[in-house]
C-alpha cells in the first residue's frame, strides 16, 4: 500500500477512532466533536463558545492526549501581556551573565494551544495571537521563530460574562476556521458523565491513538479529496450569497447583512468540507458537506445591520435563511431535511 | 462534457451508460412536461378564442387551429431539441439518487484526460461505476416531472372552451329581425351565415329561365322537372300547412315561404324563431323584367303564378331556383331576405299576370 493509498483508505478509520475516543471524554457532544475534528484536520483554528463547566478545556486536553502532541495553555486575563503568550528573551547566565539574550518560547509554541477565555485578554494581547495563528510564526526582537507543525489554536470564550471582556475584532475572528458552540448535554449524557468522570478525569486515562506523523499525513490527505467543478461553483455561490453587494446575494443577506463572508471563508469552507468527506469515507466533496459546514464556518464571519440585530435577528437565523435559499437552488432541501 | 473516457484501471462504461440513460429519461420527462404545459396553454388559448368567438366576433375553425397549433408546435420543438448535457444529467442524478455528488465527480474524473490521475480520482471513478450499476435499473422510474393529474384537469376547461367554440359566433347570434311587436332584436338560434341576397335570387332565377329558353328545352321537360322536384321533396307537403292563410295577412303583407317554413314545420332546428316580416309594398322589390319567352316558360308549368298564397306555385319556382343554385341554400335564410324573395315572387306573378292578360287580349 502506497502512502497515497493510506491517506484515503485509512483516513476515515483513523478519524473515526479518534472521534470515538473523544466521545468517551466529552459525553453527549458528538456533533461538536465531529465539527471540532473537521476544523482541526482542515488545518484551522477553532473558537469554542460555551458556558463554564461544559468541558471545553477537557476536550482540548483530550485531543492533545489522543494524538500525542504538545499542549500549550493560556488563561487569559486583562493583565496578560503578549510576551506571556509568545515568549520573551531572558538574560542568560544570571549574575555571571555575558549579556546574551535568549528567547524563551511561550505557551504558543506547542502543537495545540488552548487559549481559555480569549475575550478577557486585552486587544493588544489578542493581537499577539494574530501572527501566530495566520503565519504560524512568532517574531520577537526582530527574529522569526517558527511554530511547531502541526499548530492549532483552540480558543474559548464565555458568551455571558461581558463585563471586563474585549470582544474579538472581526479581523481576528476571521482567522478561526470555525466557531463552535457547546450546548448543555442531555440527561442521559449527564448520567454517563457521572459514570465516567465522577472519580477521575477520563482524560488522564487516554492513550494516544495516533502519532503526530499520522496527524500530519491526515492533514495532507484532505488535500487529495476531489472538488468537482459544480461543487466548487456551489461553494463560491454560497459564500457570495452572504455578501449583500454581490449579484448572487440571497434575499436574507440583502436585508440583514452588513458585511458578508470573506474569501478566506471560502477557503475555510472547502477545506473543512474535504475533511468532512474523509469522515464520510468519500474521496470527493459533496454539496451536502458545504451545507452542513456553512453554519460553523460562516456564523462568525457575517456582520448584521444594527437595526436587524435590534429586531432580534442573529447571524444564525440569517444564515439559516441564506442556506435555505442556497439549498433550494441546488435542490438539496429534501436531502438535508431528511 | 464530451464522451466519457476510461481512466486508469477503472471502466467508465457503466457510468457512461448510466448518464445516457439519465439523459434519455430527463429528456422524456421534459417532453412530457412540455406537452402538459402545451396542453394547458392550448386550453387557455381555446378558452380565450371561445370567448372571442362567442361574444365578440366569429372565428373560423382554420383560424382557431392555426392560432393554437403553431405556438404549441414551437414549444414542443424547443423542448425536444434541447437535449440535456451529460454534466447536467450527472448533477440531476446525484440529486435524484442522493448521490452526494458522486456521479458528478466521477463523471468529471472520467472526462479528465490527465494521465497523472490520482488515487482519489480512481477511487471516485470506481465508486461512481458501482453506484451507476446499482442505480441504472431505477432510472426509468425516477426523475418524475410535474404531476400528470394537473394535465388531466385540463379536460374541464377544454370542455368549456369547446362548448364556446361550438356555439354560433357573435356575428350570427343576433339578427336584426323586425318582430311584430316592434323592432327589438329577436334571437335566432340558427341564422344563416350567408343570407340570401334578393338580387342574387332574381338574377339566378332569371338565368335559369333564360338558359332553359335559350337551350330550347321543351316546356314539357321543364314541367316534368318541376313536378319531379316537387314530388321528391317531402317538404312540399308541409309547405302549405306552414304557410299562413292569405286572409290573415295584411293586404300588402308577404308570406314566408320556401325552405324556412319547411324547416320550421319539420322541426329540424328546435327553438328556431321566425319573425313575421313587416308588411312590404310591392314597389319595394326590384321590378321584374322577364322576357316573353321566360314568362311563357313559367306559364307552361301549369302553375298559377299569380296567387302569392298559393304556396305550390311559389314553392315550385323556389325549388327550381334552389336546385339550380350553385351553392347550398341555407335552410334558414334571414327573414328579411325571404320576404324580399317572396315580394319578388309576387311581383313576378303580377307582372306575369299582366303580361298574360295583355297577350291573351292581343291573341284574342
Amino acid at each position: 500500500m502506497t502512502e497515497q493509498n493510506y491517506d484515503l483508505d485509512n483516513a476515515m478509520h483513523d478519524l473515526l477512532a479518534l472521534e470515538e475516543q473523544l466521545n468517551t471524554v466529552l459525553v453527549g457532544q458528538q456533533g461538536l466533536i465531529r465539527q471540532l475534528l473537521i476544523a482541526v484536520f482542515a488545518g484551522g483554528h477553532v473558537l469554542l463558545e460555551g458556558l463554564p463547566g461544559l468541558g471545553k478545556t477537557q476536550l482540548a486536553k483530550a485531543i492533545a492526549a489522543s494524538i500525542d502532541i504538545d499542549l500549550g495553555r493560556v488563561q487569559c486575563t486583562p493583565d496578560l501581556l503578549p510576551a506571556d503568550i509568545t515568549g520573551s528573551e531572558i538574560l542568560l547566565g544570571g549574575n555571571t551573565s555575558t549579556g546574551e539574550l535568549q528567547f524563551r518560547p511561550g505557551p504558543v509554541f506547542a502543537n495545540l494551544v488552548l487559549v481559555d477565555e480569549i475575550n478577557r485578554a486585552t486587544p493588544r494581547t489578542q493581537a499577539a495571537l494574530l501572527e501566530a495563528m495566520q503565519e504560524k510564526q512568532v517574531t520577537y526582537g526582530g527574529r522569526r521563530h517558527v511554530l511547531p507543525d502541526p499548530f492549532w489554536v483552540i480558543a474559548t470564550q464565555n458568551p455571558i460574562e461581558l463585563e471586563g471582556t474585549y470582544p474579538l475584532p472581526e479581523a481576528q475572528l476571521d482567522r478561526f476556521i470555525c466557531k463552535l458552540s457547546i450546548q448543555y448535554p442531555a440527561a442521559d449524557s449527564l448520567d454517563a458523565l457521572l459514570n465516567t468522570s465522577l472519580d477521575q478525569e477520563p482524560v488522564d486515562k487516554l492513550q494516544p491513538v495516533w502519532s503526530i506523523e499520522q496527524a500530519r499525513k491526515l492533514l495532507v490527505a484532505g488535500q487529495e479529496v476531489i472538488l468537482a467543478r459544480d461543487v466548487r461553483a456551489g461553494a463560491i455561490n454560497l459564500v457570495l450569497s452572504t455578501q449583500p453587494e454581490s449579484e448572487s446575494a440571497s434575499l436574507a443577506a440583502k436585508e440583514h447583512v452588513r458585511y458578508g463572508a470573506s474569501p478566506r471563508a471560502l477557503l475555510s469552507l472547502v477545506r473543512a468540507a474535504r475533511v468532512r468527506a474523509l469522515f464520510e469515507g468519500r474521496a470527493h466533496v459533496a454539496f451536502e458537506d458545504l451545507a452542513e459546514l456553512a453554519h460553523p464556518v460562516l456564523r462568525h464571519r457575517i456582520l448584521l445591520h444594527t437595526g436587524s440585530e435590534l429586531e432580534g435577528n442573529t447571524a444564525e437565523s440569517v444564515l439559516d435563511q441564506v442556506i435555505a435559499e442556497w439549498s433550494a437552488a441546488h435542490n438539496l432541501a429534501r436531502t438535508i431535511q431528511e | 462534457m464530451g464522451r466519457v473516457v476510461i481512466v486508469g484501471n477503472s471502466n467508465a462504461r457503466m457510468l457512461d451508460q448510466f448518464l445516457r440513460a439519465v439523459r434519455r429519461r430527463i429528456w422524456y420527462v421534459r417532453a412530457l412536461d412540455g406537452a402538459g404545459i402545451a396542453a394547458w396553454y392550448a386550453v387557455a388559448l381555446l378558452l380565450l378564442l371561445g370567448a372571442i368567438h362567442r361574444f365578440f366576433f366569429s372565428l373560423t375553425m382554420t383560424t382557431v387551429i392555426s392560432i393554437i397549433v403553431i405556438p404549441i408546435l414551437l414549444l414542443l420543438a424547443r423542448v425536444l431539441l434541447r437535449r440535456p448535457a451529460l454534466r447536467e444529467c450527472a448533477v440531476r442524478a446525484d440529486q435524484e439518487f442522493r448521490g452526494l455528488s458522486l456521479i458528478t465527480t466521477a463523471a468529471e474524473c472520467a472526462d479528465n484526460t490527465d494521465p497523472h490521475d490520482t488515487f482519489a480520482s480512481r477511487t471516485v471513478l470506481l465508486q461512481g461505476e458501482n453506484a451507476a450499476r446499482s442505480w441504472l435499473p431505477e432510472v426509468s422510474t425516477r426523475f418524475r416531472g410535474a404531476s400528470s393529474r394537473a394535465t388531466i384537469l385540463a379536460v374541464i376547461p377544454l370542455f368549456v372552451a369547446l362548448v364556446l367554440l361550438y356555439l354560433p359566433g357573435a356575428d350570427n347570434q343576433y339578427a336584426d329581425v323586425a318582430a311584430t311587436a316592434g323592432t327589438t332584436k329577436s334571437k335566432v338560434v340558427d341564422a344563416a351565415d350567408d343570407p340570401i341576397q334578393p338580387e342574387d335570387d332574381v338574377a339566378t332565377l332569371r338565368n335559369i329561365l333564360a338558359n332553359e329558353a335559350r337551350t330550347e328545352v321543351s316546356t314539357d321537360s321543364v314541367q316534368q322537372r318541376i313536378d319531379s322536384l316537387v314530388a321528391v321533396t317531402p317538404k312540399q307537403v308541409d309547405i302549405t300547412a306552414a304557410m299562413p292563410d292569405k286572409s290573415e295577412l295584411p293586404e300588402d303583407a308577404t308570406v314566408q315561404a320556401g325552405v324556412a317554413g319547411a324547416t320550421q314545420t319539420n322541426g329540424d332546428l328546435p327553438g328556431k324563431a321566425i319573425a313575421r316580416p313587416e308588411p312590404r309594398n310591392d314597389s319595394m322589390g326590384p321590378a321584374p323584367d322577364f322576357s316573353s319567352r321566360e314568362i311563357i316558360a313559367l306559364q307552361r308549368t301549369g302553375r298559377d303564378f299569380s296567387g302569392v298564397a298559393n304556396s305550390a306555385a311559389n314553392y315550385s319556382a323556389l325549388n327550381l331556383w334552389e336546385n339550380n343554385m350553385p351553392r347550398k341554400i341555407q335552410p334558414a335564410a334571414s327573414p328579411e331576405s325571404l320576404s324580399q324573395w317572396t315580394i319578388l315572387s309576387r311581383s313576378q306573378a303580377e307582372h306575369a299576370r299582366r303580361y298574360l292578360t295583355e297577350s291573351g287580349n292581343a291573341n284574342d
